[in-house]
């Protein structure tokens, strides 16, 4: 798993204001009217995306309606902010799913005798997720930069000719770096703690959502 | 193509970049050399390691100044100032919070650009103030005659268009007044006898009553003969053979001979096989008597 969405693990305080209760209890009744002002809510906040989304920037909004039903049927709104911020924030968040999703060039396979995650990671479960990307925030950390700019042209989808043009390099020179950039990152991983970064599973995989 | 030239494609071979003739003679190496497998499974591990980024729930809590769960400050801004997607995703998620609270707040000048702007809007006030403010009040005192006239036009349609239809069923029902009204001459009168056993067979094996429209007919008499003896009214449903019920009448005696009478209107006997069932007239009683149809047109 490599972006795992925590829950709020802070304490509950807030209570829904009756407006927002009111809204929510509307909208998933179908009216017309909060239907209206729910869906202008999203799509303003997704009009800072359209730009880097393109042509897939209304599929995306619909992943949003989509996920914002889910959301608020399963009652996972609870005032700690109004609602309207917190749709903001849903909108947000699914962008950029999508985003990171399409920028993807390089998909990581799941180990085949693992179980796929559930689709609502028990706490125990993101607990050990958040502590994974943390470990893995460091490794990262402690390699070059000339290394993680490396990877990352090559996440992008660049070809090996491209890159050594840019750099103005050979393309033997720049495979051999990129070699041992990977070796560097390997040792790194192993370095660290072993639990939490041996598995690969860690480095992808699919993503939980929650706000 | 060696080991060492398919390990330092694999990273290529992953983000699909490489050529097709390279990428098949890596594929057919991979194919063979299980160490060469486990180097890419290693690229794929380092591939990861290089793709981790901070979650998209830490970057919304930090666009939205809400404290952070996860990992700590410093962490986070690490991470921040080493990675340009993170840090330009960030961005996005701020841009998409200005658009929230431009929405909320009031818009407010600067007063070094308020003063003259003041100065200036004052003096196009003076002039158009008396016609604004009398078109605003136009506009506020019309609106709601206006809705309510745009209301009424649109009952005023809809009345109109019921109107019609009404006129057109009237002259319908009118029409077939007149027919009723109209003595009947050579009108088609057909007995009808029970069906006996299994009455479908009956129908199918063509031993059913057979029921001839002549052509131009308005109506058919059939008489329903049946030994058995009922009393009080009872009422006929017409059943087309998937067992539908296409018609029932009520209120059906027996004449003096012990016969039910039925005047049919003639489109209401579909061609086919057909069903008349006499039937008790409170809902759901059982059949009393069956008798099957063949209803058959003069061209």
């Amino acid at each position: 798993m490599r972006d795992v969405a925590v829950q709020d693990l802070t304490p509950y305080h807030g209570a829904l204001l009756a407006e927002d209760a009111e809204l929510i209890a509307s909208f998933l009744a179908g009216d017309s009217q909060a239907v209206a002002t729910v869906d202008g809510w999203l799509a303003r906040a997704a009009a800072s995306f359209r730009r880097r989304t393109g042509d897939d920037w209304g599929d995306i909004l619909q992943d949003v309606r989509l996920e914002v039903i889910r959301l608020l049927q399963q009652g996972r709104f609870r005032g700690e902010s109004r609602l309207k911020t917190y749709l903001w924030q849903v909108t947000g968040h699914t962008y950029l799913d999508a985003l990171r999703r399409r920028a993807r060039s390089i998909e990581v396979a799941e180990e085949p005798d693992r179980e796929p995650p559930s689709d609502e990671p028990s706490l125990l479960e993101q607990a050990v997720v958040s502590e994974r990307t943390r470990a893995m925030l460091a490794a990262l950390e402690s390699t070059s930069p000339e290394c993680r700019k490396l990877w990352s042209r090559i996440l992008e989808g660049r070809g090996y000719s491209e890159m050594a043009r840019e750099l103005g390099v050979s393309e033997g020179t720049l495979r051999v770096r990129v070699h041992r950039c990977r070796k560097a990152a390997l040792a790194t991983l192993v370095s660290g703690n072993g639990s939490a970064l041996a598995s690969p599973r860690s480095l992808g995989g699919p993503e939980h959502r929650g706000v | 193509m060696e080991c060492e030239a398919v390990r330092e494609r694999l990273p290529w071979l992953l983000n699909r970049s490489l050529q097709p003739d390279e990428r098949a003679a890596v594929e057919s190496h991979l194919a063979g050399c299980p160490g060469c497998r486990a180097e890419l499974a290693e690229t794929r591990r380092a591939a990861g390691l290089f793709d981790t980024h901070l979650p998209p729930s830490t970057l919304v809590d930090l666009a939205w100044d809400r404290p952070l769960v996860a990992f700590d400050a410093g962490t986070v801004r690490r991470h921040l100032d080493g990675c340009a997607s993170c840090a330009d995703e960030l961005e996005l998620l701020r841009e998409s919070r200005r658009t929230a609270e431009s929405d909320q707040a009031p818009f407010r000048l600067a007063p070094s650009v308020m003063r003259p702007l003041a100065l200036a809007a004052s003096l196009v006030l003076a002039f158009a103030v008396g016609g604004r403010l009398e078109r605003a009040r136009f506009e506020r005192d019309s609106g709601g005659p206006r809705r309510e006239l745009g209301e009424l036009s649109a009952r005023l349609a809809t009345a109109a268009a019921e109107a019609d239809r009404l006129r057109a069923a009237e002259g319908e029902l009118r029409r077939r007044l007149d027919a009723l009204g109209t003595p009947m001459a050579n009108l088609p009168v057909v007995e009808l006898l029970p069906g006996r056993g299994d009455q479908r067979s009956a129908a199918a094996a063509g031993g059913g009553n057979v029921v001839v429209v002549p052509r131009g007919a308005a109506y058919v008499a059939l008489v329903l003969s049946t030994e058995a003896r009922r009393r009080g009214p009872l009422a006929v449903e017409l059943r087309a053979s998937s067992g539908d019920v296409l018609w029932r009448a009520e209120g059906l005696l027996p004449g003096p001979l012990g016969a039910y009478t039925l005047g049919v209107p003639a489109e209401r006997l579909p061609e086919g096989t057909a069903s008349l069932v006499i039937l008790g007239e409170k809902a759901g009683t059982r059949p009393l008597e069956v008798f099957e149809l063949q209803v058959r047109r003069q061209p």
